[in-house]
């Protein structure tokens, strides 16, 4: 209960929906109490080390305390820190932290706007994670290239080496959308995907954003 | 004794950037995470090291 207090209390995700799981929360927000927890417990154990150590006190439960303050409690935190950060990295918020990104965040959430990004967010045809999971290739290597990306992202914006509007670095590949699209009814009987022109976009020949765009309308490529 | 309240110092302050971390993750403290907290903790554990090591070595264990 504690540690689901303290992730309520450190802010629920979510827009006003009310949870399925109810009061009890999610696995993820359990893991972020846990880590608080934890956190505040390691520093409560470094407090007590430091208090003991100004006595001048050398004994067996001080060394127990040091051994478990800067080597055990700080291994479990850094793990939840990275579970709690890779998460979190991907959420819309995130991408929308820097200032290169607010345009294509506004366009996404602009019930107005017709650009396939928004109309994916605001028919929640991705419930979370928008950004994210339309930005990264599938499997385990499309997980580490976009954290690279993301890393890259940073350096370039804490650098200031960007313009605006920004432009994606690479082709967009066409099995970030097929992967939920090919297969369905729709994007097989659709009229604008022949049966003799499926072998090509699965293949990538054809890009699915060839009619399928604009694919961002943010207000600096508009001017 | 110095050597040991550095370590703890170190871990104290690479903490509070992973309690910051797990409160509200933004990419602010996610770098801070990846680039300050895991070096200080990390700098803390091997000071941490020498200084049991050390201590061991007067006592004639190691």
């Amino acid at each position: 209960m504690t540690f689901a207090a303290l992730a309520w209390a450190a802010g629920s995700p979510g827009e006003g929906v009310p949870q399925p799981e109810g009061w009890i929360g999610t696995a993820e927000q359990w893991a972020q109490g846990l880590g608080i927890a934890l956190a505040l417990l390691n520093l409560g154990v470094l407090v007590l080390a430091w208090r003991r150590l100004r006595h001048g006190e050398d004994s067996r439960p001080l060394h127990a305390l040091l051994f478990i303050g800067l080597l055990v409690l700080p291994v479990v935190v850094i793990f939840f820190g990275y579970s709690q950060g890779m998460s979190g990295m991907e959420t819309v918020r995130a991408c929308g932290g820097c200032h290169a990104m607010t345009g294509h965040v506004a366009d996404l959430r602009d019930p107005d706007s017709e650009s396939l990004a928004a109309v994916h967010f605001k028919n929640r045809y991705i419930r979370s994670d928008q950004c994210y999971t339309c930005h990264s290739d599938y499997g385990l290597f499309g997980t580490l290239s976009a954290k690279m990306d993301g890393l890259r992202h940073v350096v370039h914006h804490v650098a200031g080496t960007y313009t605006t509007p920004i432009k994606i670095a690479h082709p967009y590949s066409n099995v970030r959308c097929l992967t939920c699209h090919a297969g369905s009814q729709k994007f097989m009987k659709s009229d604008g995907h022949p049966a003799e022109i499926q072998p090509q976009l699965m293949s990538g020949q054809e890009s699915c954003l060839t009619c399928h765009t604009p694919a961002h309308t943010p207000k600096e490529a508009k001017r | 004794m110095r050597l040991v309240r550095l370590a703890i110092a170190l871990a104290a302050v690479g903490l509070l950037l992973c309690v910051w971390l797990l409160v509200q993750v933004t990419w602010y403290n996610f770098v801070a995470f990846m680039v300050l907290a895991q070096p200080l903790l990390l700098a803390a554990l091997v000071v941490f090291v020498i200084v049991a090591a050390r201590d061991l070595k007067r006592r004639g264990v190691l």
